[in-house]
């Protein structure tokens, strides 16, 4: 479904990815792990079309009705359309758009792309409050406006709320996990849970392995400044877990 | 000066003289000697620093004095709309224990700000007058329909609004025309006796070739008040003057503005908020948003005389820039006297914001719908701000006029 080869990023003309390679394949959860400032983040706002992150060198083809097509040239509302979702690790406020607005035109625009018939305002309204249950959101927060005053915990909901309506075919979570408690983890991790399927792949993006305890990833890969250093299954997140990341990036020195 | 308005003014005002009554003779021939006392803003003119006059100066001919005849699309708008609102069409005379509505007499005193209202008022032609029965509260909003026909050419209309004690009323006024190059020159006094209320919401959607001026003058009484909502959006070239006087204990002004600038448009509003009298309030709330190589100003002016002790007022212009060659000149104005006051003001001028440009994009939304959702997000809360409902819905739909 995604194929990363050699890729190569600038960000403030720093290179921060410096030739990721990586396949994903339908039904596969992958999380990738590493250190502050590894590049976790710089790989999930690349694949979602980021405009401030420079690709300098490397491909990444992702398979749109089993063709496979180079994701770079396409727009971020265009990869969308295309299925790719990326739940943000600091989701964005936007004052005076209400999140049933914004989430009915979100859906629309994928309905239209994928020529589907488009829900009525009182039937998507009764989708969404289902979606919303799924992630224990309270239903008012559909009328308010995105993210305003949300707390960090609300706002993470809300980002898989979004996941859940739109329904991906490679979902990215980048630190969905972080500033969450135990309970509220739960609750994302039980919604991702449900949204997994054999036609759907998803990429998980955290710091630490607590979120892996309730999404099971089928591979594990650490990131280390700008590359993948070592690959593995779920094992290999609860040995970084036990030693840290220093034998790792010893090993690569 | 000999532009064709000049000479077309001293046309019809030489026509019109010899018909007129005496207190419609003295309102003309004093706006005309004002007009000239004033003399014809230019460039160097402070109040007229970024707007041109030359499209309206070439405006001439004489008026046709009919009442215009609406359209279809619009009438049947407007049928769909009576079961929410009571319709007043041009020309339109009604009576009712609640209010009544006629043409406009020129018995009251007018003077304009500058020598362009001055000239206009000199040759208006009567427009509506609205009369709210004391204590009355109108239970449906008033809908002022103001049409412009290509045939009229250059129009100037003065209209009377009487908000008698204790009355309550809400009004909606629509400017429309046909999409052709003429001037509308509208002038309104608007006088709140004590502890009366007056929500009005103004809809400026004249055609993109059509040159819009108006002036509004509000005067305010003891316990008054009064919301007003101006929404810009028709009219290539648009100068619009507010001009509010706080004139007793009390009294709240609410002074709110929407503007939506696309293609070459030049929209130039002017608000003047006046606390002639202690304990009173007013707030200015003005957002903007440019595109294309539209040109928005903004001069806000609170002023508060020297014996108004403990008025509170503010004034906020926040502006949003889409095409690159969009421009807005904002400058606030304040002119205080009394010590004991609170005034407050803002002005900004942004483009939209990247992160929320790629947040909405991120979701599917191309980047058309992002920019219009943004656009809408930001003027929310002045649409939320507008105390009734009725006027509200009226917002929603307004895209059909």
């Amino acid at each position: 479904m995604l194929q990363i080869k050699d890729l190569h990023c600038n960000v403030d003309g720093k290179e921060v990815l410096r030739g990721i390679n990586l396949t994903i394949n339908p039904g596969e959860v992958h999380a990738i792990m590493g250190p502050n400032g590894s590049g976790k983040s710089t790989l999930s706002k690349v694949l979602a079309g980021h405009p401030a992150y420079e690709v300098t060198r490397g491909e990444v083809t992702y398979e749109v009705n089993f063709t496979p097509r180079d994701l770079l040239t396409m727009a971020p509302d265009e990869r969308a359309r295309e299925g790719v979702f990326l739940a943000f690790q600091y989701p964005i406020e936007v004052p005076g758009l209400s999140n049933m607005t914004f989430l009915r035109t979100a859906f629309n625009s994928i309905c239209r792309h994928q020529g589907v018939q488009e829900m009525s305002e009182d039937e998507f309204r009764k989708f969404v409050e289902k979606k919303a249950a799924l992630v224990d959101l309270d239903p008012r927060f559909l009328d308010r406006a995105v993210n305003e005053g949300f707390s960090g915990g609300e706002k993470k909901r809300n980002e898989i709320l979004q996941m859940a309506v739109l329904s991906p075919r490679l979902a990215i979570l980048d630190e969905t996990d972080s500033g969450l408690d135990i309970d509220s983890l739960k609750v994302v991790a039980s919604g991702v849970n449900k949204l997994r399927s054999k036609d759907n792949a998803i990429l998980l993006i955290t710091h630490y392995q607590r979120l892996l305890d309730y999404i099971v990833p089928d591979f594990v890969h650490v990131l280390h400044r700008g590359r993948i250093v070592q690959s593995g299954d779920k094992t290999l997140a609860l040995t970084l877990e036990e030693r840290g990341y220093d034998w790792l990036v010893k090993a690569e020195a | 000066m000999t532009t064709n308005l000049m000479k077309a003014a001293k046309s019809r005002l030489d026509n019109l003289l010899p018909k007129a009554s005496l207190p419609e003779r003295r309102f003309r021939e004093r706006a005309w000697e004002r007009m000239e006392k004033l003399g014809w803003p230019g460039r160097k003119s402070e109040t007229w620093r970024y707007t041109t006059l030359a499209p309206v100066e070439r405006h001439g001919g004489d008026p046709v004095a009919v009442v215009p005849e609406l359209p279809a699309s619009l009438e049947s708008r407007l049928t769909s709309l009576e079961s929410d609102f009571i319709v007043i069409r041009p020309g339109a005379k009604l009576s009712s224990p609640q209010f009544t509505v006629r043409d406009a007499e020129f018995t009251s005193e007018y003077l304009g700000e500058d020598a362009v209202s001055n000239l206009s008022a000199a040759v208006a032609w009567p427009g509506t007058e609205i009369e709210i029965a004391a204590g009355a509260e109108v239970s449906k909003p008033l809908l002022l329909v103001k049409y412009q026909q290509a045939e009229a050419g250059w129009r100037s209309a003065f209209h009377r609004v009487v908000v008698n004690a204790g009355a309550k009323v809400q009004v909606a006024e629509l400017l429309v025309g046909e999409n052709v190059p003429y001037l509308r020159t509208d002038l309104t006094q608007i006088k709140v006796a004590d502890k009366a209320r007056i929500h009005w919401l103004r809809i400026q959607k004249e055609g993109l070739k059509a040159h819009h001026f108006s002036e509004t003058q509000i005067e305010l009484n003891e316990g008054s008040g009064f919301h007003f909502t101006q929404w810009n959006e028709g009219a290539g070239w648009v100068r619009s003057q507010i001009l509010c006087e706080l004139r007793g204990r009390g009294a709240e002004a609410n002074v709110q503005g929407l503007t939506f600038g696309s293609s070459e448009q030049q929209i130039d509003q002017r608000v003047v908020v006046s606390h002639h009298s202690g304990e009173t309030a007013s707030s200015q709330l003005f957002k903007g948003v440019y595109k294309d190589r539209s040109r928005g100003v903004f001069n806000g002016k609170i002023y508060i005389a020297q014996d108004a002790q403990k008025v509170d007022s503010k004034q906020l212009n926040q502006n949003l820039l889409l095409g690159p060659g969009a421009e807005v000149n904002t400058k606030p104005e304040l002119e205080i006297y009394a010590d004991d006051v609170k005034a407050n003001h803002g002005a900004s001028v942004g483009r939209l914001d990247e992160e929320k440009i790629f947040y909405l994009r991120s979701r599917g939304i191309p980047p058309e719908q992002v920019e219009s959702l943004l656009s809408q997000a930001f003027v929310t809360d002045v649409i939320m701000k507008i105390p009734d409902s009725g006027l509200r819905r009226l917002l929603e739909s307004v895209d059909g006029f």
